[in-house]
């Protein structure tokens, strides 16, 4: 059952159980975040999730990856940083992954290494790693040596390629998160990016959910159903096209709930298409572009036409829309 | 009998002896997208997509009541609201035919000497094959990259058919996971498929030894 590629996989309650089921060999780390430095921060699990975390390490080997990289920092944050250090020694991680580019810069995996020696570090999707460019700077300027690539290079083999080549060369790992299903150079992205800094556990969200859900992605995609399918994601039957050139396939779905969360890890572990298009993706959409099972979708060819076709959704091409036709003229 | 089938969703509210039904229906695909119940005589719904309709069913048998909701959630059933105000439920169902067991732990079909026997068809709600479906189109989803003979054929015909409720065998000659595809088209319903995407699994040498000692044992 084995794959060539590592997973990084979501924190939700009661994994340890589900793990049972899974390919555990092939788990690298579980990520989760808290509400003290980590993002998102009104999912909260308190010290049940700490006991849990430490028990699936203990029982599988699965490194404990802590997620530092809300994406707006007050300004008092900077005088904190000692805390955080702290934090993370006490926490007991293996892992950070942290957006914050000064930090990167100040070599701050230094002092993390004080209190782990083996921490490993990486940057977030957030920071953007689109070009060979950027992927030189992260290693260079940044010193990273663990790299989340940006999510459109779940379409654009041609510079993943590139940046495989030079990652190879200077022993950096890559990584790729894959059924995220984010707009590419989402418009919305940086509000919410704020929202999800800024909203704390048990805060109201009431009003910016209002705002989200009206007139951000979920509303557009429910009047543009084709344009879901143009968002940044690899299905889990596709995988194989980044066998030798991505070290760790990061799976997306800190809110999802158990039996999903399960069904979505194994389909990717298996490279099996018997899942629906709704249920892998972390965004929501179109019902039914949800309900439509992922080989449902790849059978009208779209792997072959979207592996590395640099989203030049539009005049250049039209594919996702035909696809969305085809599906809902053959299968809704 | 195994059938491939992912598990439906449960309607809200769950069925009830007494409770009186409507269907909604696509105009044009006809397919069944909703069921409504209620413990008193209702009026239609008015749907704000002008590509729905209704029809009034009155009481239905909690069978029927659980076909239309498998139909709605799951992709290899299909319910549909013929021009004759006639309900009709069709589905596509996969038997392992002999020599072939499902591997509960790889959720996939193996087979003594990695050939897997598939017996596809397309049936209604009580698992009667519907006999003017003649053909069930196959296709290795994985094409030349997963090479396998579907009933004796070389691998590069990555496509083929077999008449409804026949076996047809898969020779797979590659250790590891295959997706094939069987498919009908629906007389009734001029451009719709119905499809199962059966998973298939290739052993290792010594997995294969191990499976064919227990198959022995199972018959010995």
């Amino acid at each position: 059952m084995s794959t060539t590629h590592k997973f990084s996989v979501p924190y939700t309650h009661g994994m340890i159980d589900a793990l049972e089921n899974l390919d555990t060999t092939s788990i690298s780390d579980v990520y989760f975040s808290d509400n003290k430095f980590g993002s998102a921060r009104s999912i909260f699990n308190g010290t049940e999730m700490f006991d849990e975390l430490y028990a699936v390490r203990e029982k599988y080997g699965i490194k404990v990856h802590y997620l530092v990289n809300p994406s707006v920092y007050e300004n008092e944050f900077y005088s904190k940083v000692p805390e955080l250090i702290e934090h993370v020694k006490e926490i007991k991680a293996d892992m950070i992954t942290l957006n914050n580019t000064y930090l990167l810069r100040a070599n701050i995996i230094n002092d993390f290494r004080v209190g782990n020696p083996n921490i490993e570090l990486k940057n977030s999707v957030n920071n953007l790693v689109r070009t060979l460019k950027d992927f030189v700077f992260m290693h260079q300027v940044l010193h990273m040596t663990s790299i989340i690539v940006d999510r459109s290079l779940n379409r654009d083999l041609d510079t993943l390629t590139k940046m495989s080549n030079y990652a190879k060369q200077h022993d950096i790992k890559i990584t790729m998160l894959v059924n995220e299903g984010c707009i590419v150079d989402c418009k919305w992205k940086q509000w919410d990016d704020v929202i999800i800094s800024q909203i704390k556990f048990q805060d109201d969200r009431s009003v910016t959910d209002n705002v989200h859900n009206k007139l951000g992605c979920i509303s557009y995609f429910n009047q543009n159903p084709a344009e879901w399918l143009k968002t940044a994601f690899t299905l889990p039957n596709d995988t194989g096209k980044f066998d030798g050139l991505v070290d760790t396939i990061k799976i997306a779905g800190r809110n999802f709930p158990l039996e999903q969360w399960h069904r979505v890890i194994d389909c990717y572990q298996k490279r099996s298409g018997n899942v629906r298009f709704g249920d892998l993706l972390s965004t929501s959409g179109d019902q039914k572009l949800s309900r439509i099972l992922v080989n449902q979708i790849s059978d009208l060819g779209f792997n072959e036409l979207t592996k590395n076709c640099k989203t030049v959704c539009g005049i250049e091409c039209d594919h996702c829309d035909k696809v969305y036709k085809q599906i809902t003229r053959n299968f809704a | 009998m195994t059938t491939i089938s992912m598990a439906p969703k449960t309607l809200s509210g769950g069925w009830k002896e007494d409770n009186l039904y409507s269907v909604a229906y696509d105009v044009t695909t006809r397919m069944v997208t909703g069921l409504f119940g209620a413990v008193v005589p209702f009026d239609d719904i008015v749907h704000s997509d002008t590509n729905l309709d209704n029809h009034y069913l009155g009481a239905i048998s909690q069978e029927l009541y659980n076909s239309i909701g498998e139909s709605i959630s799951n992709p290899v059933s299909l319910a549909f609201w013929n021009t004759d105000n006639t309900l009709k439920v069709r589905k596509i169902l996969v038997d392992a035919g002999p020599g072939t067991y499902l591997d509960g732990k790889r959720e996939a079909f193996v087979g003594l000497n990695n050939t897997v026997t598939l017996i596809p068809k397309c049936v209604d709600q009580q698992g009667t094959v519907w006999n003017d479906v003649t053909i069930v189109q196959i296709k290795n989803m994985g094409k030349l990259e997963v090479p396998m003979s579907i009933n004796g054929q070389a691998a590069s015909a990555y496509k083929g058919t077999v008449a409804n409720g026949e076996p047809v065998s898969f020779q797979l000659q590659q250790q590891g996971r295959a997706t094939i595809r069987f498919k009908i088209s629906v007389p009734e319903l001029s451009t719709l498929w119905l499809s199962v995407y059966p998973e298939l699994y290739a052993y290792t040498d010594e997995a294969l030894a191990g499976l064919t000692a227990w198959a022995a044992d199972q018959t010995a």
